[in-house]
């Protein structure tokens, strides 16, 4: 069972502030629950919060057990057993996250994070998650993918009533399969999603039936903060011009670290209003699960790009067989870029020779930009001023040069050796003669 | 005979004309005053805080105020130097001090008794009756009336002499407020076409990108037609500033009386100084020192000096007093005295009281207007004032500053390829027309205070207004053209020139 001594053993190796305050509230609710037993956790997974000394370290500070899920940048959502019952407790509330250095976002979220803290349970568990609903307006939780009782299924009015600020709801189910799923509000979706309400719910199966070496899972969400502003418009439906991979925009994304043999498996699940193509180069790999269920591995086959639907889940298993590093991103070239004006007009092939002095003299700052390309924008950015809050449009500085890049995008790091997977490696070391090399002029 | 006849009619002569100078020395016969009575007027003009003009009859003077508009006119006008120039050089205002002179003339003729009458007769006698002599006559009349008038009449003449000055210098002063306010329209309305030809430039350069946006295939030629549109239209906008100059410049050649001189202003209009004159108190300062009201009051003095002449004499049309003398056809001279007075028996004066007094009342009633009509300006002037102030200042300290600000984040937007060189321009075209707008609310000021000051007798309490010049976008000061902007890393929105 939990207990205090052992809540203050796992808070001081929790990473990061965010799990601070459901922690506490655990402690409370202990509190007020009465007497704890002392002793260790008959649950293997009990103790996840104090990472035992074997363990591979995981990626920026999520708490790493075996065969458990990397959710990167993301928090894990602690429990604890209460009368044979796994309870969870998620808060939703006003939160803010960094996309990337330079830019904040007032996003919603639960416990302090988007997506909010992972939780991870198995085949089997009884499962009881308490919402408490600190946000200004009403909320429910829905639990896409999951097969439960209807009155659990969080769709506000229709099976249960709203969960209105200050309440705390409970819901508490039977976990009948195994998967990847989601949990987010059916309460004014509009607001609720695009100011990034949403959250991994994986279900592991009771026995391993496909174990792998490294199991990721990415969020995929679309924003619209407009240039200069901190907090995502709900009234945008279109015109988004932020694309996350866990509520982070390359160059902030976390790269994903493997070693060269590993099998790996990549949750991908989509809660924006756009599908996503996610590519991964230099790999193939087979689409195994959707939120649906396993596929059985004779109607699988294999794919670089999977296309993840809204509103759906895509698991995918490969061998990192190949040592690099290899770019991982949504193939819509304007998912892979930061906030660029969708009204600008085209200056490709437009010389502004001759002008640009004139117009300087009404505004000293202004610079002819685009008439090669828009390449250059990486470096202008460097010494240029945007406007607050906001990043520039393309980012992120590799071992060659810019790489261009922005929103969904990231690097997936094959190394023979590698130290630590909770190491950023650096750069890959190319064989010599491996490298595209110039031969003209 | 003949000697004691003439021993007779000698001293009677003799005592008339010492009666008669006698009295001219009493009635204090006037002079025409050399300078035709300029010299008063200049004296009042200086007095309302106007550089002293000199105004005068003589050549060498005259030259002197030629060099003087000469000079300044070299060196580029402000306000006070334009009213300078005005007060020395407009005809139109020499023509009305001359009435100053004809009120003196009137002066000198009021002031002097009318000249005695002398009638002679010679009669030749029918030779029946025997006599052979010829009958002589000789009499001498002098209007007494006249002379006992004198000292009124010679008062109220000189009543009206002020009247006249004090209506002189009131136009004087009235045209050196028309010429400030017409010079702050001309130096206002150089600003605005900068301003505006600015606009147009910045246009024009949005213009060109379309140009050759749509030469490279980017652009529709409806998009190109919209912006190239813009750009005429602002054109057009900057022309009819052109024109709104060259009135505004006309104007201030009218009322300098320069005629086809040329002349340019000396720089910007100045900036809105920290306060407007104090508003307490405006009111008695303009009924103690408007100049037209002064005059007209002098008119009531001169009418009430006029009245009191048709109540004192109302009973008598003319008195007349004299000598006579007849030779009669005997040779032998009688002399005597004469006396002419009107008998007041159908008419005891009653229409020449009754209209002196409407006279007088009409004048009163003139005086009284002008005091309210004067109050109701000063205090009508004064809160416009205040109001263009706020105004102005809203103009200068929130809206130019945002404009800049939008500007300057416009910039930053574009820098991340967040917005066009449209939008950009655009933005820099609002900035201008923030300045424009900021320019015309500081002319309405500077506009109103000269009417104020004017409206209150000339001079306002407190020392004169001091002010910065007015601050605008580089390459926007009036005595530079548009194309004259400074290089790029001076930062726009220093001071002007």
């Amino acid at each position: 069972m939990f207990t205090r001594r052992r809540l203050l053993a796992a808070l001081a190796g929790l990473a990061g502030g965010a799990l601070l305050r459901p922690a506490r509230l655990l402690a409370q609710h202990q509190d007020h629950g009465g007497h704890a037993a002392h002793g260790a956790s008959p649950d293997p997974h009990a103790g996840h919060a104090a990472p035992a000394p074997d363990a591979p370290p995981a990626t920026h500070g999520t708490p790493a057990r075996p065969g458990r899920v990397i959710v990167p940048d993301t928090p894990a959502l602690p429990w604890r057993m209460s009368g044979g019952v796994k309870e969870f407790h998620l808060v939703a509330e006003p939160v803010e996250r960094e996309f990337a250095p330079g830019m904040t976002v007032r996003a919603w979220g639960y416990n302090g994070s988007t997506p909010g803290p992972t939780i991870e349970a198995t085949e089997g568990d009884r499962v009881r998650i308490l919402v408490s609903n600190r946000l200004p307006e009403h909320t429910s939780v829905h639990w896409h993918g999951i097969f439960l009782p209807n009155g659990m299924d969080g769709v506000g009015g229709l099976t249960q009533p709203h969960i209105k600020p200050g309440e705390t709801y409970a819901y508490e189910f039977d976990l009948r399969q195994h998967g990847t799923f989601m949990y987010h509000p059916h309460a004014d979706e509009m607001v609720q999603l695009a100011a990034g309400m949403m959250g991994f719910f994986i279900v592991h199966p009771r026995v391993p039936e496909e174990p792998v070496d490294r199991d990721f899972a990415i969020m995929l969400h679309a924003w619209a903060v407009h240039p200069g502003t901190s907090r995502p418009d709900p009234a945008v439906m279109l015109d988004f011009n932020l694309f996350t991979f866990n509520s982070k925009v390359w160059p902030a994304t976390s790269p994903l670290i493997v070693r060269k043999g590993d099998r790996v498996r990549l949750r991908l699940a989509n809660l924006s209003m756009d599908e996503h193509p996610i590519h991964l180069h230099g790999h193939r790999f087979w689409v195994g699960a959707t939120d649906g269920g396993v596929i059985p591995p004779s109607a699988r086959w294999p794919e670089t790009t999977v296309l993840v639907p809204v509103g759906a889940t895509r698991d995918v298993l490969f061998i990192a067989d190949a040592p690099g590093d290899w770019a991982l991103h949504c193939h819509k070239s304007h998912h892979t870029m930061n906030p660029m004006g969708h009204d600008i007009p085209n200056m490709l092939g437009v010389s502004q020779a001759g002008v640009e002095e004139e117009i300087r003299k009404h505004l000293p700052g202004y610079m002819a930009m685009g008439e090669t390309g828009m390449a250059d924008m990486q470096d202008h950015a460097a010494h240029m001023q945007g406007p607050a809050n906001t990043l520039p449009m393309m980012a992120g500085r590799g071992p060659f040069g810019n790489i261009e890049m922005g929103g969904m995008f990231t690097v997936l790091k094959v190394r023979e050796h590698l130290a630590s997977y909770d190491r950023d490696p650096g750069w890959h070391r190319h064989p010599p003669g491996t490298t595209a090399r110039k031969v003209a002029p | 005979m003949p000697q004691h006849r003439s021993a007779l009619s000698r001293p009677l002569f003799g005592r008339m004309s010492g009666l008669l100078s006698g009295l001219l020395f009493l009635a204090g016969c006037a002079g025409m005053p050399a300078d035709r009575g300029l010299s008063s007027v200049s004296e009042i003009v200086a007095a309302r805080g106007e550089v002293r003009p000199v105004w005068s009859v003589n050549a060498t003077d005259e030259l002197e105020a030629r060099n003087r508009v000469q000079a300044l006119l070299a060196g580029g006008l402000d306000a006070e130097e334009a009213a300078e120039v005005a007060l020395l050089q407009s005809a139109a205002l020499r023509a009305g001090l001359e009435e100053v002179g004809i009120s003196h003339a009137d002066l000198v003729s009021a002031s002097r008794p009318a000249n005695p009458l002398a009638s002679f007769f010679a009669r030749f006698p029918d030779g029946s009756t025997g006599a052979r002599g010829t009958n002589l006559g000789l009499d001498l009349t002098q209007s007494l009336l006249g002379l006992l008038a004198l000292p009124s009449r010679t008062a109220a003449a000189e009543a009206r002499v002020r009247a006249a000055t004090l209506r002189a210098a009131d136009e004087a002063l009235l045209l050196a407020a028309e010429t400030r306010a017409a010079l702050y329209a001309v130096q206002a309305a150089k600003s605005v076409a900068a301003m505006r030809g600015l606009a147009a430039q910045a246009a024009g350069q949005a213009a060109e990108l379309s140009r050759r946006l749509h030469a490279a295939g980017n652009l529709s030629a409806l998009r190109l037609a919209l912006d190239e549109a813009e750009y005429e239209e602002l054109l057009a906008e900057a022309g009819r500033a052109q024109a709104d100059l060259a009135e505004a410049h006309a104007d201030a050649s009218r009322l300098m009386g320069l005629g086809e001189t040329a002349w340019d202003v000396s720089g910007p209009l100045p900036g809105l100084p920290a306060n407007d004159p104090a508003a307490e108190g405006l009111v008695l300062l303009t009924l103690d020192n408007r100049l037209d009201l002064a005059s007209a009051r002098a008119l009531a003095d001169a009418s009430g000096r006029e009245h009191g002449l048709a109540v004192d004499w109302r009973f008598l049309d003319d008195l007349a007093a004299g000598a006579s003398a007849e030779k009669e056809t005997d040779g032998r001279w009688v002399v005597g005295p004469s006396l002419e007075i009107s008998i007041p028996l159908f008419d005891q004066g009653q229409g020449r009281v009754a209209e002196a007094e409407g006279r007088l009342r009409r004048q009163i009633w003139e005086v009284r207007a002008l005091a309210a009509d004067a109050a109701a300006e000063v205090r009508g002037l004064a809160a416009r004032l205040a109001a263009r102030r706020g105004v102005a200042e809203r103009l200068r300290d929130r809206v130019v500053p945002l404009r800049e600000k939008a500007v300057a984040e416009w910039q930053k937007h574009y820098n991340f390829m967040l917005a066009g060189y449209a939008e950009l321009l655009a933005a820099k075209r609002a900035e201008y027309r923030a300045y424009e707008d900021y320019v015309t609310a500081v002319r309405d000021w500077w506009i109103l205070l000269a009417q104020l000051r004017r409206a209150s007798g000339g001079r306002l309490p407190g020392d004169a207004p001091r002010a910065e010049p007015l601050r605008l976008p580089d390459g926007a000061a009036p005595t530079k053209p548009p194309a004259d902007a400074p290089a790029p890393d001076h930062g726009h929105g220093a001071h002007a020139h």
